[in-house]
């Protein structure tokens, strides 16, 4: 099949793209509640529908709170409904118990999550701790890089998280105004791309639909001692199928519709002895570092992971099992441990390696800090001397006016 | 009366609609009754363990009407009993009238349905079921239900 006939270009910003993606994969029912840089996207999805392009029976309902808003799409998604929802930062955090409950009730939500930083203080810029808030939770959590991806793994998810082997919510996290508000231009479906698409995506089919009068439920129910532990393993499985499911979803995609990124990606890896690590859209920066470390000899590659949770160990261990450092760049602080939370996933999945890597934590960019190509090309230059940072006892900040 | 426009269109077929389905739901509903209808001894036995694949997804519980399944009787710190059982050979000697005269309010005030009822008589106390409020003891005009702590009537139960 011609690609070109699938696919026309588009020109949008994050929230624009995410917006559109929910469009294009037929969701049924949200209820939103804006915070910025959320807003757009909550703007968009009723503007799509004021428009028409989104139909008619679509319901769209602003809540009184992000908890309202999370708790009125768990009931949809009980009852059938396929939803998308966004949020970010105080509004994850007023919402915790919603969302995390969708997890347990298996309710395949896709969470926009346009990422921003968590108080106190306040800050509207990039951070993403409000994405690590549901790190244990059981949730799907994906990085995308720009717009474009913002839509492509959107699209992905929605048929990942449907799957009967899976079930499970997914955030979809990117820069909060970096990426959110930056226009590009894009690819996205034209008409035989949405149909071929939605012939693949399929209805959303619930196996305990609340709305089925002829097969009565009851969800959300107590689950004591004798119960609960095996009810949360099962949930754990779940998981487990993500990375398989998630893996053949991006096989078809990028075999018949458009390439899409993996899930752990690389640039420059094949002979590199040194690598930096980041998610999300610090991957511009790491390319531009890696490029100018190579003109002075250094052997280093960039990694990034578009899914954090769950964790990808295989390919962790398959991409950095020949290195000898890693720096870990991630923009979520950590206080009082040994590593930030990203930095231990990669450090503890190469943990059962004969010659284990050095793992440098690096907490960067906090509170949309701009942090520079010069600031990582220091990081790569420290990294070829290991015995300088490796019995650190807690993680190296960058970028912090007078201490590190 | 402009609200009522809408209604005022459909006119009497609302109602008849209505009344079609209240007629449904009242010819769909099932007697069900999950109890035992004979006095079983107050003996609890825990339920086997379930396997974490046996599990629907999200523990949805898609069998209706299952609470009696759950035995919340080994709640119970107190049991009443039925005084007529315990002065049952005095009445067979005539010496003393039943108390009990099936006026069954202890039936309507028991939050468990755990009062079993047969051919229109109090049979017996579901103790598979019944926690121990003591409201039908409580509740009892004629003193027909009186209650014993569950410890001592457990090593009652144990010497039979």
């Amino acid at each position: 099949m011609d690609k070109n006939i699938l696919l026309r270009r588009e020109f949008g910003d994050g929230n624009y793209m995410a917006a559109l993606a929910g469009v294009h994969a037929e969701i049924q029912y949200s209820m939103d509640f804006q915070i910025t840089p959320d807003t757009q996207f909550v703007e968009h999805l009723f503007d799509f529908k004021r428009r028409g392009i989104l139909p008619s029976y679509v319901r769209l309902a602003l809540a009184n709170g992000e908890n309202d808003a999370f708790t009125a799409c768990h009931m949809a998604s009980q009852c059938g409904r396929r939803v998308i929802t966004g949020s970010c930062s105080q509004g994850f955090g007023f919402s915790y118990e919603s969302i995390k409950s969708l997890a347990g009730s298996r309710c395949p939500v896709v969470i926009i999550n346009a990422s921003r930083t968590t108080s106190a203080p306040v800050n509207i810029h990039y951070g993403t701790d409000d994405a690590y808030i549901f790190e244990n939770c059981g949730l799907i959590t994906i990085f995308a890089r720009n717009p474009q991806e913002v839509y492509d793994w959107t699209l992905l998810m929605f048929k990942v998280a449907e799957d009967l082997r899976v079930q499970l919510p997914v955030i979809v996290s990117y820069a909060g105004f970096d990426v959110s508000h930056t226009v590009t231009g894009n690819t996205v479906l034209s008409e035989e791309g949405l149909k071929l698409y939605r012939s693949w995506l399929g209805k959303y089919v619930r196996p305990n639909s609340l709305l089925n009068p002829g097969h009565p439920v009851s969800l959300g129910g107590l689950a004591l001692p004798p119960f609960h532990m095996d009810i949360n393993y099962a949930l754990m499985k779940a998981g487990e199928n993500v990375i398989p499911v998630t893996k053949e979803a991006i096989k078809y995609f990028s075999e018949t519709i458009k390439k899409v990124p993996d899930i752990v990606n690389g640039y420059k890896t094949e002979d590199a002895k040194y690598f930096v690590v980041s998610m999300g859209s610090d991957f511009g920066t790491m390319k531009e570092a890696v490029d100018m470390a190579r003109e002075r000899g250094v052997k280093v590659g960039a990694v990034s992971y578009a899914m954090f949770r769950p964790f990808p160990v295989e390919d962790t261990i398959t991409m950095l099992k020949r290195a000898k450092s890693i720096a870990v760049f991630e923009r979520c602080p950590a206080y009082g441990r040994r590593m930030g939370i990203f930095a231990s996933d990669v450090s503890t999945s190469l943990s059962g390696l004969r010659r284990k890597p050095h793992v440098m934590s690096c907490i960067s960019g906090l509170g949309g800090r701009m942090f520079t190509v010069e600031h990582i090309d220091n990081i790569i230059d420290r990294l070829t001397r290991p015995d300088e940072w490796k019995n650190n006892l807690r993680p190296t900040w960058i970028g912090v006016n007078g201490g590190e | 009366m402009s609200e009522w426009e809408p209604f005022v269109e459909k006119g009497e077929k609302v109602i008849t609609m209505n009344m079609s389905a209240v007629e449904a739901g009242f010819a769909g509903t099932q007697e069900f009754d999950g109890r035992g209808t004979n006095i079983p001894k107050a003996e609890i036995v825990p339920p086997k363990p379930v396997m974490w694949y046996e599990y629907e997804p999200a523990a949805a519980i898609t069998n209706t009407g299952n609470s009696h399944a759950t035995k919340t009787g080994d709640w119970r710190t107190e049991r009443p009993i039925r005084v007529d059982e315990f002065i049952a050979e005095k009445i067979k000697a005539g010496i003393k009238k039943p108390r009990c005269i099936d006026c069954m309010l202890c039936f309507q005030f028991c939050p468990d349905f755990s009062i079993v009822v047969k051919d229109g008589k109090i049979s017996g106390i579901d103790l598979e079921h019944c926690k121990g409020c003591l409201i039908c003891h409580n509740v009892c005009p004629y003193g027909a239900i009186g209650q014993n702590t569950e410890a001592k009537a457990k090593k009652t139960d144990a010497k039979k």
